[in-house]
């Protein structure tokens, strides 16, 4: 090889005028201190703390790690997240497709207000959302009487978690069906039905494959959530120890009896499944972008 | 199978998209829906087909009924503008698509289907790309497979919206050639909405002209192009100057011209000058109106010139010129010339304002013919 090839290529002179290069980039210092700020940011923020918990839960080794989650508490508030995640979501799922198909597909009275009132639990506070439902279902509450009289116990059981699961979750699936459904219209679904397919053959062959991906980004973000749900959740659990304690609700606990080995076990489990979550949705988003309508969100 | 369309109306809230529409389309024929964007054509393709409920009237195919049937039922293939392929199948697998949702009973056995399918894409000529995926072929190519997918259903009509408004204009011509040899060979009754008066004049036995709704004429293509019934097809097919005139003890007189009407036609009324109907002169004539030449376009077999007339020259006039009238003239962009309708056509607008409910008539039409003015211009 040619000595003056493996040599590296010479920056090129900016030979432009000054006011040129000025008015389309940032000089190299701007670009520098903005990218130092950002990265600080995130360091600061979130790798800092995220690795603090995981340190703070390796402290005393492996096995104090996995006596700390082995704990029938622990197993119990595990369980307990799961299923309550394992309603909640595909609750979700069915209400976030049947709304952004209706949204998307039809033209109705009340549609502007079903998109308004779909993002309600976005904006509203976890606790308000915790307290609706102790208002609804609590033993002073509009249906409390009829509730206590027929047995039914939903405020500090399980029900009453999976029900405020579900507020704080329902937009996720529906938030992120409703563009991409906008977007691809109706007319393969016209096409489908005109060739003599039936309304659920058109949804199973048609519909359903276009959103595929979508649906399930909107699944896993609703999923995180469902599992990581704490301020509506502690208002309606009750924080019964083995009976209604979910996994955040379990970090609170341990951690206010100075039990940081346990509190960090479990909390390090919930920090695992976000970078899980991260990790797919960004894998998602990479191979799938093109059917995610991002561009539109 | 023919398709009786018997009195059809359709409001969007307060706006009519289709008023009283009667029309018959007689087996194995090819007819076009023709008008601009807004004259309710697509509506009235998809209440044949049954994607849209008319609010009146009745659909029938060979006698029979059609409105409160299902799509299903009604077995109409439907070609979408933008193709409306599952994009997510392979193209045997949407051409297979119909015949693969039927109910269990009717269902062919998917060997059966196979062969079929194998002989709608050999139709198509899309054989080798049995196994591509639609987001994989060009324009023409995803339209033929939009095609083959309706044939497959062995469809009682075949209906096309803007069958060819997505493609390029070689494809394009390709295609309109392809598909009359597909349809007179089939003889299966088709349908087609277009805004290309060239493509309906070119491919339907039939066109049926329709503005805001409504039906302004129904020909054979021939005679929609020779006789427009109404200002609005006159105007819609072809190139046109507009004028408004004044008429006066039978005489119509315009900027360019002036012509002999009917006592019919009475004021406010406009004259209608195809750009081939003018004619040029570079020296003093008598009634010319003179002109200034803005543009001169030689490309094409018919000259395209742009003269600018009226008081302040604030009238731009569109005419053609045959290569050796316009060679003859040697025109110059500034040169003053003096221009002259060789024909008209002259509608009265006061009964062009849509009368209710009835389609569009035309009372009185009067074609001015100057032989003279013909013979100066090619004497010279």
């Amino acid at each position: 090889m040619p000595a003056d090839a493996a040599s590296p290529p010479v920056p090129a002179v900016d030979r432009r005028p000054h006011a040129l290069r000025s008015a389309i980039e940032e000089p190299a210092w701007v670009r520098a201190i903005l990218i130092t700020i950002g990265l600080a940011f995130i360091g600061l923020f979130l790798v800092l703390p995220l690795t603090s918990v995981f340190v703070e839960a390796l402290r005393k080794g492996l096995a104090a790690y996995f006596d700390a989650l082995a704990t029938p508490d622990a197993l119990a508030a595990i369980r307990l997240t799961l299923l309550v995640a394992a309603i909640a979501v595909p609750c979700n799922l069915v209400f976030g497709v049947v709304a952004a198909w209706a949204i998307a597909k039809f033209e109705f009275p009340g549609k502007s207000i079903l998109i308004t009132f779909i993002d309600l639990p976005f904006s509203v506070s976890p606790v308000v959302a915790g307290l609706i439902y102790v208002l609804l279902f609590g033993a002073h509450g509009w249906l409390g009487p009829w509730l206590r009289e027929h047995d039914i116990q939903i405020i500090f059981a399980v029900p009453g978690i999976v029900l405020a699961t579900i507020f704080v979750t329902f937009p996720f699936v529906a938030r992120e069906l409703i563009p991409l459904m906008q977007e691809q219209g109706t007319e393969e679904e016209e096409a489908a039905l005109s060739l003599g397919a039936s309304g659920w053959q058109t949804f199973w062959y048609v519909t359903l494959p276009n959103i595929k991906w979508a649906l399930l980004y909107g699944v896993l973000l609703c999923n995180a959530r469902a599992m990581g749900e704490f301020g509506a959740v502690s208002v309606v659990s009750g924080h019964i120890r083995g009976l209604t304690n979910t996994m955040p609700l379990h970090v609170e606990i341990l951690y206010n009896e100075y039990n940081f080995v346990g509190a960090f076990a479990v909390a390090s489990l919930l920090a695992f499944l976000a970078l899980v979550t991260l990790i797919l949705k960004s894998l998602l988003e990479w191979r799938y972008g093109h059917e995610l309508a991002l561009p539109r969100r | 199978m023919d398709i009786q369309i018997q009195g059809i109306n359709k409001q969007f809230g307060s706006f009519t998209a289709l008023g009283n529409i009667d029309l018959t389309i007689a087996e194995g024929e090819l007819v076009a829906l023709l008008g601009p964007s807004g004259s309710g054509k697509t509506t009235l393709l998809r209440i044949i087909a049954g994607l849209e409920q008319p609010t009146s009237g009745s659909i029938l195919f060979g006698g029979e009924d059609l409105i409160g049937q299902s799509l299903r039922e009604r077995q109409v293939g439907f070609v979408f503008q933008h193709y409306a392929l599952f994009r997510h199948m392979r193209v045997f697998d949407n051409v297979a698509f119909g015949l693969r949702v039927k109910k269990r009973r009717e269902r062919r056995p998917e060997s059966e289907i196979r062969d079929r399918v194998m002989r709608l894409l050999r139709l198509v000529q899309l054989e080798p790309f049995a196994h591509r995926y639609p987001s994989q072929l060009s324009g023409g190519q995803r339209q033929r497979v939009a095609l083959a997918r309706a044939l497959a259903i062995e469809p009682r009509v075949l209906l096309l919206d803007e069958p060819f408004g997505a493609l390029d204009a070689k494809v394009r011509k390709e295609l309109r050639r392809w598909l009359r040899g597909l349809h007179d060979e089939m003889n299966l009754t088709s349908v087609f909405v277009t805004h290309d008066q060239e493509e309906a004049l070119e491919l339907a036995d039939r066109v049926v002209v329709m503005d805001h709704g409504r039906i302004e004429q129904i020909g054979p293509p021939s005679e929609v192009y020779e006789h427009p019934a109404t200002a609005f097809t006159y105007e819609f097919l072809g190139n046109v100057n507009r004028f408004d005139c004044r008429i006066n003890d039978g005489r119509a007189t315009f900027l360019i011209g002036e012509i002999t009407v009917p006592d019919a036609i009475g004021d406010p009324a406009v004259a209608y000058v195809r750009p081939h109907d003018i004619d040029v002169f570079a020296g003093r004539v008598m009634s010319g109106e003179p002109g200034i030449v803005r543009y001169v376009s030689a490309a094409g077999p018919l000259a395209k010139v742009e003269v600018a007339v009226g008081k302040a020259d604030n009238r731009l006039i569109e005419v053609e010129l045959s290569r050796p009238q316009l060679h003859h003239l040697d025109l110059k962009v500034g040169q003053t010339v003096y221009v002259r309708a060789r024909k008209a056509r002259v509608f009265s607008l006061a009964e062009n304002r849509h009368p209710s409910g009835e389609a569009l008539s035309v009372k009185s039409e009067a074609i001015y013919d100057d032989g003279q003015a013909a013979a100066v211009a090619s004497g010279r």
